[in-house]
């Protein structure tokens, strides 16, 4: 009886330890996959570092644009046990309205934002509260340590790093780092344990050929003539005549990008490749180019301009100054519309078109930025009667400031038109380059002998009897051309008497060009010629950004050169 | 006699080895634990210390920013300290007759001295 009792207990333990066998065998053979991937979760958690953009720096290594980490702060309504004294907490510490985070942590959804990128004192301490269903992630948060310096170049992203504009948007897949998840080890108390390096992606290094110097000058100079002058706004660009690489893009008013809050839409456009505009007398040397190069006129042809005005069509077209009979530099010289009119009726409109096609008017300039505009150039079949002396004077033709800048830099260079561009190179987060933007020689749009003359006639403008004596820069000779452009009122389709834009283009020295600099000044109030408003803008940026560059003055080598004979030397 | 004294011996003997054996198995198990142990507080150690090194990035990661906003031209104009752009009648370019190379110089020359 007794071993029967045995041999049916020992039967049932046995039973039950193969069934325990069995079970484990399931448990480690069949759901090993599933059961620990649970248990690694239940002692991991889940680290975000975050996207770390790269920098943008200018051509001189200073940072444009960089990353700051911070905090975002959530809520879990569901688990918060006070929302009142939550949301009282929530709304001191984040410096939102009482209201507007009560809401949020009423809402009996189970994530919700309470306040993104929050500064890292602010998080802290709402961090040491310990508030029962509120939590933190930490998030990478784009930060321009310029303010507004080059605002509309650089752009700026979204609250999810997203790019929004300029640099940001153009450059994206090179700053854009990649999103890194890593799994780090907890215990009980949610203490975590070492996962050994954490390597934070970061994003490629993007490096402009701006000059934050240059750049900070251009914006200075802008801002005080929007003061003197009240102007709607104000553009300024300078670029290397040679190389096209774009040393200053400025618009004014300005925009913090710190605090965008603060801006209006349009101040955050780059007006300077954006908004196309009539260049007026700036494009005359468009027209002389053609006119040079054709044969059709030189320098010293004579000009009836006795009259002050010509007749187009149905209108009378004046000139500023009024001459006599002056020679076709003096034309240019004076600015005289009726002088350029007449001189540009030697070309027929298809050579005229030609040449303004050839100098890059009515396409894009191809500059490494979003948005750029093409302008407006009509072809000659759709021309008007008026419209060869028009736009042989600058009207009837829409341009941006980059694309009348870029023919002043054909006239500077010797005749070659420059492909404009900003990105100087990308650098990878180590530091090695992976590309490097090389200048690409341009189309030649001039021969020397017409780019030299044009130069001398350039420089005669600011020179005495020019209309742009105010360009001129101490210690070294201004060539360049001042406009002034009546705005064209779109609803009445008639030009405006009263609201101008005056600008000014030119390069410095004129010899030996540095930079050339186009500077555009929209509606100024009470004087309004190119001579009187733009043309003293450029003079400021041109002398302080010669001093910043270290270029010598013209008359340096006669006066202030010490020569030093080999057995001084020490 | 003789191999009863053999055989106590290497009954000592054995009973000496499995005390050893066992010693040695539970000193294992012991260095076993105390090394794992010690191995998770050193995880501990170097996650506090990855803590701190995060929070001291972060906190280069500002510092390099506040540097670059302090060292923006219009902070350092903002800050009143009349810096001015060097005058160019004040600098001089020395000339090495045998190389020709130029070297610019700038000197405070007194205004009668330029």
């Amino acid at each position: 009886m007794n071993n029967r009792r045995t041999a049916v207990l020992a039967t049932i333990v046995l039973f039950g330890f193969v069934l325990v066998g069995l079970r484990l065998a399931h448990l480690m053979l069949m759901s090993h996959k599933e059961l620990s991937e649970e248990a690694r979760l239940q002692h991991q958690i889940r680290k975000d570092l975050g996207v770390n953009r790269g920098f943008i720096l200018d051509r001189k290594n200073r940072p444009l644009a960089v990353n700051l980490d911070t905090l975002s702060v959530y809520g879990n309504p569901t688990e918060i046990e006070n929302p009142a004294a939550a949301a009282s907490a929530l709304a001191r510490a984040t410096g939102l309205s009482y209201d507007a985070v009560s809401q949020k942590v009423s809402n009996r959804r189970g994530f919700v934002w309470i306040k993104r990128k929050l500064e890292t004192p602010a998080a802290e301490s709402l961090r040491a509260l310990k508030l029962k269903g509120v939590g933190f992630i930490p998030e990478a948060k784009r930060f321009y340590p310029k303010g507004d310096v080059a605002a509309q170049v650089l752009g700026f992203v979204g609250v999810d790093n997203q790019p929004l504009e300029g640099i940001e948007l153009k450059y994206d897949s090179a700053l854009k780092g990649e999103q890194k998840v890593v799994m780090v080890g907890k215990d009980a108390a949610g203490r975590t344990l070492s996962e050994g390096e954490l390597e934070l992606p970061k994003g490629n290094t993007v490096i402009l050929t701006l000059d934050e110097g240059l750049q900070y000058i251009a914006e200075t100079a802008l801002d005080k003539a929007i003061q003197s002058w009240g102007c709607a706004s104000a553009i300024a660009v300078l670029m290397d005549p040679f190389s096209g690489e774009i040393l200053a893009m400025a618009n004014r008013p300005g925009c913090d990008l710190n605090d965008l809050s603060s801006c209006r839409t349009s101040w955050l456009r780059n007006r300077a490749i954006t908004d196309p505009f009539e260049p007026g007398s700036t494009f005359k040397i468009v027209t002389a180019a053609a006119l040079m190069e054709e044969g059709a006129v030189k320098p010293t042809d004579i000009f009836d301009v006795s009259q002050g005005y010509i007749v187009v069509g149905s209108k009378r077209i004046y000139d500023v100054h009024r001459s006599k009979r002056i020679t076709f530099a003096d034309v240019l010289k004076t600015s005289s519309n009726v002088g350029t009119i007449k001189a540009g009726a030697r070309i027929d409109s298809e050579v005229l078109h030609a040449y303004a096609v050839k100098f890059g008017f009515g396409e894009k300039t191809g500059i490494d930025l979003p948005g750029e505009s093409s302008g407006a150039l009509r072809a000659p079949r759709q021309w008007s009667g008026t419209s060869h002396a028009s736009i042989s004077i600058g009207y009837e033709i829409m341009a941006t400031p980059l694309q009348v800048l870029r023919a002043y830099a054909a006239v500077a260079n010797g005749g070659w038109l420059v492909n404009p561009h900003i990105l100087k190179e990308v650098q990878s987060p180590d530091g090695a380059t992976i590309m490097r933007q090389e200048a690409v020689l341009g189309t030649q749009v001039l021969s020397p002998h017409t780019a030299r003359t044009l130069k001398e006639i350039l420089t005669s403008v600011t020179a005495e009897g020019g209309t742009a004596a105010s360009a001129n820069v101490d210690g070294n000779t201004v060539a360049g051309k001042t406009g002034t452009t009546k705005i064209l009122d779109r609803s009445t389709k008639t030009y405006s008497g009263a609201r101008y834009i005056s600008s000014f283009v030119g390069f410095v020295p004129a010899q030996n060009p540095r930079f050339v600099l186009s500077v555009v000044a929209f509606e100024p109030k009470g004087e309004y010629y190119g001579g009187q408003v733009a043309a003293p803008i450029f003079r400021e940026i041109a002398e302080r950004a010669l001093a910043y560059m270290d270029v010598p003055r013209d008359d340096t080598f006669e006066t202030n050169v010490l020569m030093v004979k080999k057995a001084d030397r020490p | 006699m003789k191999i009863r004294r053999v055989a106590e011996r290497r009954s000592w003997m054995a009973r000496a080895f499995t005390a050893i054996l066992v010693l040695a198995l539970i000193v294992a198990i012991f260095g076993i634990v105390w090394s794992a142990s010690g191995i998770t507080a050193m995880e501990y150690q170097i996650g506090e210390l990855e803590a701190r090194r995060q929070s001291a990035l972060k906190e280069r990661k500002d510092l390099d920013a506040s540097i670059s906003e302090l060292l923006s031209m219009r902070a350092v104009e903002g800050r009143g300290l009349e810096l001015k752009s060097p005058d160019r009648q004040n600098v001089f370019y020395v000339m090495h007759e045998s190389d020709g190379v130029q070297r610019a110089s700038a000197l405070s020359a007194p205004e009668e001295g330029r």
